[in-house]
């Protein structure tokens, strides 16, 4: 089942094979590779064709988000894509864009020829490996997966199987690194990813569709551990003109920095700076609307050193320079002050 | 499969598909299981299927020490793997012979007639996967040592793949461990099972075929002697057992311990020990809720980090990713218990 890239406008991105090694050997044996290289860096597909899928290992290394499409055989792509190095995201229609990190994989869906993964120009360096599958061979396991066959009937935008991307188990990866490693050739090498690939798409069904989704950050916590972080909202709240940093804090009440990062995002829903910026902020406006103290004077207050640090902090939070904010609310309720 | 099985001193074994209670700690789910147990011992048979594949796991016991007899009237494919203890076979078409721990077998028989001799008060087990001829035919391109293979099951001629004695490699015995511990049910475990099957009969006949000549036969008592080392090593996975203290304790001499690791495992000791603390550790991650730390002391290793190093290095993944993973099914577990009190 071929895939091909191709480019929506002139001076885009050109796939051309890989020239032969001088050696003859490649670290990938009967595959086609394709690579292309210019002002976004470069691209570099291994494709491995079988009837029915086409397996592509794809290395991205962007420097801007290139923009090339990917054009099926049929008029729709299913892909199922797994992420192996750092993280892409997609844009469905009408949207938040979806971001997928490393270890996560997702089941697409998108009109033939389309851009499916964009990528974040911060992300230098992205690796996935993708599956295209036929409908015909996805319709095999239709009675089994009912949602699947749904999901594919619809034939709508680009859209994915599971809103919230699943992770990679165990046994997945390992099933990754033999298709990614398989050291065979010719009709073995068929026999080998045919299984491989009919084994790893159970697999990955039954985590998008049958295994309830999670959040993909979360660690366990014990009651313990969430008295602890209790204890630590505490201890921050009446420390505010002189805030521990993350390090002090995690050494206060005996928990290490990521797990006290994490769980307290996780409890109570905030960042620990987010819950630290919004008291220093409220009482910061409080001080601004309250008293006639300087700025100068009330980013002290606040804890802030350099007063242009407060002011843009505060402007960030409020979304008003914190001079203004305060006029704004005199005139507002300049009656009522005097 | 219809097989009937009888023993020179138990006499005939009558399978029944109920299985007795106390083998059903033995019992693999959603498998459908043949069982007899009585004062003999046990004789346990699981089958799975797999769209016209079918694989058997067996387990047998005997108490006092017997001659088992193997009988079924049809023609058979199949690929045998011996999971535990030395198999010594007389087969009334393939001859005699001995298939060890670890050991793998292809071969054809137009009907089963096969003797295996049972020593008292041990258990046994291997996987037995029966396969059709049209997957096989679709191989032999590959294969050209296949072609022998296939003109004699044409002619209902008995055959053995492969000359020389074959041990399963990592991947084939992981394939093992995939196809028993299959967790889907229906349909999907059916297409499952099949794709898992196919797999392992593709990985069998690459090592079959690329085996290099076995490090050598090894008696029957030796290779007992190297089960006995390798009970003591797993038990004292913790421990710093000695090569030279296991030497002593088996009666054997260093040279042969490790030479008969090689014969039997196809690795030594040291790295058979490796092995062993590795999976052990990724079954203990991914079912208990033990700490890293604690994993890694309770293996042997003084200092979690180098056993996340040495984990990483053999798996390919973290100890903490199996943790994540692992806990997540068996939070998965916990509802699906709930659900029939709620």
């Amino acid at each position: 089942m071929p895939i091909h890239s191709t480019t929506p406008a002139a001076g885009g991105t050109f796939l051309r094979p890989l020239p032969p090694e001088p050696s003859g050997t490649t670290a990938f044996p009967d595959v086609r590779q394709l690579q292309s290289s210019g002002c976004f860096s470069s691209l570099l597909f291994y494709d491995d064709q079988c009837p029915d899928f086409c397996i592509r290992l794809s290395n991205y290394l962007l420097g801007a988000d290139a923009g090339w499409f990917e054009k099926s055989s049929g008029d729709r792509l299913l892909v199922l894509q797994f992420v192996l190095h750092d993280c892409l995201y997609y844009k469905l229609e009408g949207q938040e864009r979806i971001s997928m990190s490393e270890g996560q994989f997702n089941f697409i869906a998108a009109p033939s020829i389309s851009k499916i993964s964009w990528f974040d120009p911060a992300n230098s360096h992205v690796d996935t490996l993708d599956i295209h599958f036929s409908p015909a061979y996805l319709n095999q396991v239709g009675d089994d997966f009912p949602e699947l066959i749904r999901w594919i009937a619809k034939k709508e935008c680009t859209s994915v199987l599971s809103a919230i991307p699943a992770s990679v188990t165990p046994i997945m990866l390992r099933m990754l690194h033999a298709i990614i490693d398989c050291p065979f050739t010719g009709d073995l090498r068929k026999n080998y990813m045919q299984s491989k690939t009919a084994a790893l798409l159970l697999l990955a069904l039954e985590q998008l569709i049958c295994r309830p989704a999670r959040e993909s950050t979360t660690i366990p916590l014990r009651k313990y551990d969430i008295e602890k972080l209790y204890e630590a909202r505490e201890f921050l709240m009446h420390n505010i003109e002189n805030p521990p940093t993350l390090k002090q804090l995690a050494h206060k009440i005996g928990m290490n920095e990521f797990k006290l990062k994490k769980g307290y995002k996780q409890v109570f829903g905030t960042t620990i700076f987010g819950d630290f910026n919004k008291v220093r902020m409220e009482e910061a406006k409080n001080y601004l609307l309250g008293t006639d103290k300087t700025i100068a004077d009330i980013s002290l207050l606040a804890g802030y050193d350099d007063p242009p640090n407060f002011i843009r902090a505060f402007k960030h939070y409020f979304g008003l320079a914190p001079n203004r904010f305060r006029k704004q609310y005199l005139t507002a309720n300049g009656n009522l002050r005097s | 499969m219809n097989i009937r099985i009888e023993a020179a001193q138990a006499g005939e074994i009558a399978l029944s598909p109920v299985l007795p209670s106390s083998l059903q700690s033995l019992q693999i789910p959603d498998t459908i299981g043949y069982a007899a147990a009585g004062h003999f011992g046990h004789v346990l048979m699981q089958q799975m299927e797999g769209e016209g594949i079918t694989a058997i796991y067996h387990s047998l016991y005997f108490t006092q020490g017997d001659q088992v007899v193997y009988r079924s009237e049809e023609p058979a494919i199949r690929l045998q793997i011996v999971l535990h203890n030395s198999y010594i076979y007389e087969s009334m078409h393939l001859g005699n012979g001995v298939l060890h721990e670890r050991g793998i077998n292809l071969n054809y028989v137009p009907f089963v007639n096969t003797s295996l001799k049972m020593r008292p008060g041990e258990t046994y087990s291997h996987l037995s996967v029966y396969y059709q001829l049209q997957h096989l035919l679709s191989l032999q391109g590959s294969f050209p040592t296949l072609i022998p293979f296939l003109a004699k099951i044409s002619i209902d001629q008995p055959a053995i793949f492969g000359e020389s004695y074959t041990t399963a490699d990592t991947a084939i015995l992981s394939a093992v461990d995939n196809i028993l511990g299959c967790t889907y049910s229906g349909h999907v475990r059916e297409l499952y099972i099949h794709h898992l099957c196919t797999e392992l009969l593709l990985l069998s006949l690459i090592r079959i075929s690329s085996s290099a000549p076995s490090a050598g036969v090894i008696g029957e008592e030796d290779a007992y002697r190297i089960y006995q080392a390798k009970e003591l090593l797993l038990r004292d996975m913790g421990g710093n057992i000695s090569l030279p203290s296991l030497a002593e304790e088996t009666g054997l001499s260093i040279y042969k311990l490790n030479h008969g690791f090689k014969a039997i495992y196809g690795i030594g000791a040291t790295e058979f020990l490796h092995e062993a603390r590795m999976k052990r550790a990724h079954q203990a991650l991914s079912e208990t809720d033990m700490t890293i730390a604690a994993i890694s002391k309770a293996i042997g290793y003084s200092h979690p980090h180098a056993f996340a190093l040495a984990f990483k290095k053999y798996f390919g993944y973290t100890p903490a990713f199996v943790q994540r993973s692992g806990r997540a099914i068996s939070f998965l577990s916990f509802i699906v218990f709930l659900i029939p009190f709620s």
